[in-house]
């Protein structure tokens, strides 16, 4: 009975008629995962229903004299050109530096595939700072383009790994044996072949250039963020602020459309034991000096400069009177609202990549690319449309700490619907038909089946969610409550004004504990495909 | 829900108690699976075309079938996991699957052995065989028990990738086995094994369903296999089940000129009926196998070792009918072999027999055919 149901509430809350979808038992989600992949669904999207409700407030004449300016096209033709140099450049980094780890013999590619996941740990504006304060000349397209590359190809990077170590080898063994050059195989074989994987890496870092406030901030260079972010400030215009965040949602919107065809139909799980072994490990022969050049150099980029200008910060000017407990306190609290925001994304994200892994449908798919489109949305947008709801909706949770939680969920739940998807899309479908065969029912296959396999997987979401939160500086700016300060705030407000002493020990403390679940995360990315092919091998015994 | 289940319990019920009442002294037993005018077509392609079959309960029956033939289709269709498009199934007299309703997979008492194996690799032995019971000790005994019956005791702390392959399918049959469903249906299962091994797990898999008196659907497209461990044997040709009977039946006297060509070797001649019994064709005049056959053209099916190979010298003694060829070549299989002679009308045909008496390439032979043998009208 309560399989009827559930299926006959989740088609009539998507307003689709329950054909296909009722008949075949597969495709009947469980009442739960329904109903908050919907809940799920409404807290992505709401952001926008309020923005184009706040830009409409005035008639559509009044948005279209706003928006039909010259201006709108330099900040749109400046956004769009930063985020394809950014997103090609991390494809680039991203693509290559896995591939040196997973496939070449660079030496010391154990310690480096960590190492290149490492730069995830950097919040966007301290790695901006930390160039502008050793060079003013920086600030501009070049300097944003450098710190937001150095901030992001890991989204690349990682998924980029997992594909490849997913690979079926013998392929490229067939392919020499007809004849192959490495360079085809590499360029019409194997980067073909984790292509899905490049492209939701590449969705990410696009759509994360577009939604940064810290480094443009920090570079002074005018794209939407910091112009929203200015209009909201002089004199909080939530209007004017919400007419300017349109084109960036369209342009988010077509992203996340491109994305969707690009994908195609291909499924990626696969049935049985068809990838059985790593893939030789190509010879690096003389080029390993200069792959080794060129690892340092990204290294440096992202890790080794930012950490050195903190560590110059705190002790070059003096550092007698730090306040460790304010430190301390401040780290507690950036710690413990980073948790609740993990748990609090992971609780919605698991449906939703459910939903999209395992009952594919109109409804699912909308659901889930809801997610992507709150993502573009900058952080400075769903704060103003947070502060909005507080005042109009929520006023008890009102510049309260579950608002700005909500926030954050609102913020990084694509980060974990990408994770609990394309980890429960590899979990193979017949392990599910045989736990059903035993008697188990969707909700027990899902708790006992689908989610154990899907743990590593999940728990990388939600050390992302995690990571990330701790790093967010403009939600955070806004609805924060008054006296609870993050590291991330406290940073901020000390390198505005340039007083890069006092910021120094918050960075440091940013940096320490953003690099340990970072690190968590990319050794157990490597830890999980090791023991994965370990058991394959075994298959074939 | 409710409305479908009444509906299935009356659909399933309501002709055996027609049955009861009428001759209650001999109604037959319910057989655990009847498939019955089971069509599925993946966009255009027709899959299952009318698919019936009857499986009677503590029977091994084979599905035997070319690759991409529907064979995986109709036991995903049984296990629950797809829905015919149209037709019924109904597992132990209770229709799980019809046109207006569908019972779910988890309450359909199936188990399902898939082809890999397909163990959790997050559990461990005993997590595996022990998944679809309950908590508490009679589960322990029961998991003790059925890793008995496939010959692993002691295994329960073993993870699946400490298995070699042949031990992860019997872990994979005591799992499917432990909930004591209504049938086990195995897919491909010995085919990901190398030669050697395949042998010796089917034997033990097939000694373990025995033993542990399953009723079982055993899907494979290796006729040796169908053929040698089955009690019925059902050839799925384009769609349709084409015969289904034990395997002596099957290879002795196939349905269709289709299933003799598909199970077994045959060499098949163009010959002429005289409606009396017997048939001439280019190996002479034959006795035939059917009984009734009608004058006219037909198609004779001959198997290679239906056909003797006789010394020139020694085909005068022989009342029945000998033609003369010369050997072509010849294939040596240790305990038999197989020679290919060209008649002088130029048919070649092949001849198996004992390997001590394989006659060389260029011999001048003598043919025979030895018993009576199946001849199909020509369409």
């Amino acid at each position: 009975m309560s399989e009827v149901a559930a299926d006959v509430s989740f088609a009539a809350a998507a307003a689709m008629p329950p054909t296909r979808a009722a008949r075949s038992p597969r495709r009947r989600p469980p009442l739960l995962i329904a109903l908050v992949g919907l809940a799920a669904g409404v807290v992505a999207i709401g952001p926008v229903w309020y923005l184009v409700d706040r830009a409409l407030e005035r008639g559509w004449s009044a948005t279209r004299d706003e928006l039909w300016q010259r201006r709108t096209l330099d900040l749109a033709v400046r956004s769009l050109g930063l985020a394809a140099a950014v997103t090609a450049a991390s494809v680039v980094i991203g693509v290559g530096a896995a591939w040196l780890v997973v496939r070449s013999d660079l030496r010391g590619r154990s310690v480096l595939r960590i190492l290149f996941a490492l730069p995830l740990a950097i919040p966007s504006y301290l790695s901006a700072f930390a160039w502008v304060s050793w060079k003013r000349e920086l600030a501009g397209f070049w300097g944003a383009a450098l710190v937001l590359t150095m901030v992001s190809y890991p989204f690349v990077y990682l998924p980029s790994v997992a594909a490849l170590r997913h690979l079926d080898p013998a392929q490229e063994e067939v392919a020499r044996s007809l004849g192959g050059t490495r360079a085809e195989i590499a360029f019409g074989l194997t980067f073909r072949q984790i292509r899905t994987s490049v492209t939701a890496g590449a969705l990410l870092v696009a759509l994360y250039v577009l939604s940064d406030f810290g480094a443009v901030a920090a570079m002074r260079y005018e794209v939407f963020t910091w112009v929203i972010y200015g209009a909201y400030r002089a004199g909080f215009n939530p209007t004017r602020a919400a007419v300017l965040a349109l084109p960036l949602i369209a342009i988010a919107l077509g992203i996340v459309l491109a994305e969707s065809r690009a994908r195609g139909r291909a499924v990626s799980s696969r049935i049985g034991s068809g990838s059985a072994r790593c893939g030789a490990q190509v010879r690096l022969g003389k080029a390993a000096p200069v792959a080794w050049l060129l690892s340092l150099g990204v290294l440096f980029a992202g890790i080794a400069f930012p950490v050195a200008r903190v560590v110059h910060w705190s002790t070059s000017f003096g550092t007698s009177d730090v306040d460790v407990a304010d430190v301390t306190r401040t780290l507690a609290t950036t710690l413990s609202l980073a948790l609740f925001a993990a748990l609090g994304a992971i609780a919605l994200a698991l449906p939703v990549g459910i939903l999209a892994a395992r009952y594919r449908s109109a409804a699912s798919t909308a659901i889930e690319r809801s997610t992507y489109v709150a993502h573009a949305l900058p952080g400075i947008v769903v704060a103003i449309s947070l502060v909005y709801l507080g005042v109009r909706l929520l006023r008890p949770i009102y510049l309260e700490t579950p608002l700005l939680v909500l926030g954050y969920i609102v913020l990084f739940l694509p980060l974990a619907v990408g994770a609990v998807r394309s980890s429960i899309e590899q979990s193979p479908v017949r392990l599910e038909e045989v736990a059903r065969s035993l008697g188990a029912n969707s909700r027990r296959v899902l708790i006992r089946v689908t989610a154990p396999l899907a743990m590593p997987g999940i728990a990388a979401g939600a050390a992302l969610v995690f990571l990330s939160t701790m790093k967010e500086l403009p939600v955070t700016l806004v609805l924060h409550p008054t006296g609870t300060d993050t590291l991330a705030t406290r940073l901020w407000s000390h390198t505005t004004v340039s007083d890069y002493a006092s910021a120094g020990p918050y960075a440091f403390a940013l940096i320490v504990f953003g690099a340990i679940p970072t690190a968590l995360l990319s050794a157990s990315l490597f830890a999980r495909s090791d023991r994965h092919s370990a058991t394959r091998r075994t298959d074939r015994g | 829900m409710a409305d479908t289940m009444v509906d299935t319990m009356a659909n399933a019920t309501a002709p055996n108690a027609d049955h009861l009442t009428a001759e209650p002294a001999t109604a037959p037993p319910v057989p655990a699976l009847e498939v019955r005018g089971v069509r599925k077509a993946f966009g255009r392609t027709v899959v299952l075309d009318g698919v019936d079959l009857i499986v009677p309960a503590g029977s091994i029956t084979a599905v035997l079938g070319p690759s991409g033939g529907g064979k995986t289709t109709l036991l995903r269709i049984v296990a629950g996991f797809d829905e015919p498009d149209a037709g019924e199934v109904v597992l132990d007299g209770k229709v799980v699957a019809g046109p207006h309703s569908s019972l779910a997979a988890e309450l359909r008492r199936v188990g399902v052995v898939p082809q890999e194996g397909a163990l959790f690799p997050h559990l461990d032995v005993a997590g595996n065989v022990g998944f679809g019971l309950p908590k508490g000790l009679a589960s322990r005994e029961r998991i003790e028990e059925v890793l008995d019956l496939v010959g692993l005791p002691g295994s329960q702390r073993s993870r699946p990738h400490q298995l070699s392959g042949g031990q992860q399918h019997r872990i994979a049959l005591a799992r499917a086995l432990a909930p004591r469903p209504t049938i086990v249906v195995l897919d491909e299962p010995f085919s990901s094994l190398d030669a050697g091994l395949r042998a010796q797990v089917r034997d033990e898999v097939i000694l373990a369903l025995q033993a542990a008196r399953t009723t079982a659907i055993v899907v494979t497209h290796d006729q040796q296999e169908a053929l040698s461990v089955a009690d019925q044997v059902a050839v799925l040709l384009d769609g349709q089940i084409a015969q289904s009977a034990d395997p002596q039946t099957l290879y002795d006297a196939p349905a269709s000129l289709d299933v003799a060509t598909f199970v077994g070797e045959a060499v098949v001649l163009g010959g002429d009926a005289d409606g009396e019994g017997r048939v001439s064709c280019a190996l002479g005049t034959l006795a035939v196998r059917q009984a009734a056959v009608t004058a006219g053209v037909v198609d004779v099916v001959v198997r290679p070792e239906q056909v003797d190979v006789l010394a020139p010298a020694g085909a005068s003694a022989m009342l029945r009918d000998t033609v003369r060829g010369t050997v072509v070549s010849r294939s040596f299989f240790g305990h038999d072999g197989v020679v290919r002679v060209v008649l002088d009308g130029g048919l070649i045909v092949t001849a198996r027999l004992h390997a001590s008496h394989l006659p060389a390439p260029g011999d001048a032979v003598e043919l025979t055919v030895n018993s009576p043998v199946s001849v199909f009208p020509r369409r």
